[in-house]
């Protein structure tokens, strides 16, 4: 007896354990009652597939708002407002990860399309930065210069700019690059953020409200604008054809 | 998840035709198998659950040999040797057949233990979990048993 290498038994053990073919399998396998995924466990199972560092890193961001609001003499809320950028970087990654590594193609055949799947993250980041922003919105208008409906103003101005111009880049940018694009928009309304509010009290003059009234609606709707389309996209196979 | 329960099918009917050695009725016991499995598992553990799906095919043989006597030096049917020697080479079907002959005087468990490791391909771990030993008495029971089987073929070869 040659000697076998442990491939070379498997192969011959499952000559040795054939069995006929079975005669029922397809049949079968057509009427058999697979358990069905509920909503809520589709949205569940959504969960478990965010990376941990989104969830880690977003935590850091949260606890860097609760530094500036603790250690920062003045000007809490505009250079919260600079960092709240980031924050959205790290959710519009997950909506990247498609395209970045080439899966679309394989999540538009699973049994869960594509724009489902966006859909559910949608669901799950919208309601997590919701809730971060609260919180961050609770403790700096607590130090805030200004009255609540302000600082709210303020903080979510930046948030839906760069959400919208992420979703925007995403869908126009090549697949491998589209992450760097974002970072970039994302570093360019913190540093706008910054200087606009480094420079003095002009920005944030109440003169000037109106303006930020307006970026604010015109980003939301032009975030909500962008999100249709991508899950518009996602349904047609378009983002299948980003190089 | 499609192709992992046609997979699983075909692994589970050959772990159940090994134990009853009748293609029907294996094929009714894998049916049964999978029924129960669906019946008791949530769509997201079903890729967990592996030696779950296992332990059932297992209960279900062994429940079936309760309600039936059987022989164990009865011959292997014809129609699975017709098989292989319908599509394999002369020299190779000769190889089958005397491991064949080699497994069928190993002990039943040593045979299960072949079957799973090697051919349906289930990990250490897995096979702990539906043998109920530790993962150390599982992998000494699988060298042994690999062990039994090359001695046994060694005796062929000198006979």
């Amino acid at each position: 007896m040659k000697q076998m290498r442990k491939k070379d038994w498997s192969h011959e053990l499952t000559l040795a354990f054939a069995a006929p073919a079975p005669k029922r399998k397809e049949a079968f396998l057509k009427t058999m009652p697979v358990p069905q995924l509920d909503p809520r466990g589709f949205f569940f199972t959504q969960l478990q597939y965010i990376r941990k560092r989104t969830w880690i890193f977003s935590i850091f961001i949260l606890l860097a708002c609760i530094g500036i609001v603790r250690f920062a003499s003045d000007g809490v809320c505009w250079k919260t407002a600079a960092l709240l950028p980031f924050l959205t970087l790290i959710t519009t990654t997950e909506f990247a990860r498609s395209t970045q590594w080439n899966m679309v193609e394989l999540e538009m055949s699973c049994k869960y399309s594509l724009s489902q799947i966006l859909m559910a993250r949608f669901l799950i980041f919208g309601t997590v930065d919701f809730l971060i922003l609260g919180v961050i919105i609770g403790i700096v208008s607590t130090q805030s210069e200004f009255y609540l409906l302000r600082t709210v103003l303020y903080l979510i101005t930046p948030c839906t700019m760069t959400a919208a111009l992420s979703l925007w880049i995403i869908r126009r940018t090549p697949r491998n690059e589209s992450i760097y694009f974002c970072a970039a928009a994302s570093a360019f309304i913190s540093i706008a953020h910054d200087l606009a509010g480094s420079s003095g009290a002009y920005f944030y003059h109440p003169d000037l409200l109106p303006v930020w009234e307006f970026l604010c609606l015109a980003s939301v709707c032009f975030l909500l604008k962008q999100g249709k389309e991508l899950l518009s996209s996602a349904r047609k196979g378009q983002l299948l054809f980003i190089h | 998840m499609a192709i992992e329960i046609r997979d699983q099918y075909d692994k589970i009917y050959r772990y159940c035709y090994h134990k009853v050695k009748n293609a029907v009725l294996a094929e009714d016991l894998t049916q049964e198998t999978f029924l129960r499995f669906f019946s008791q598992t949530s769509y997201s553990e079903i890729g967990k659950q592996l030696p779950y799906l296992y332990t059932i095919a297992r209960n279900l043989c062994t429940d079936h040999f309760r309600l039936r006597t059987f022989d164990r030096e009865k011959e292997l049917p014809e129609d699975a040797l017709e098989d292989v020697a319908q599509h394999r080479m002369i020299e190779q079907t000769e190889l089958t057949l005397v491991i064949r002959q080699a497994l069928h005087v190993l002990p039943e468990d040593e045979q299960e233990l072949l079957l799973l490791r090697y051919v349906n391909e289930l990990t250490v771990s897995e096979l702990s979990e539906i043998t109920g030993l530790s993962r150390f008495a599982v992998y000494r029971k699988t060298k042994t048993a690999l062990e039994h089987l090359k001695t046994r073929l060694r005796k062929e070869d000198f006979s």
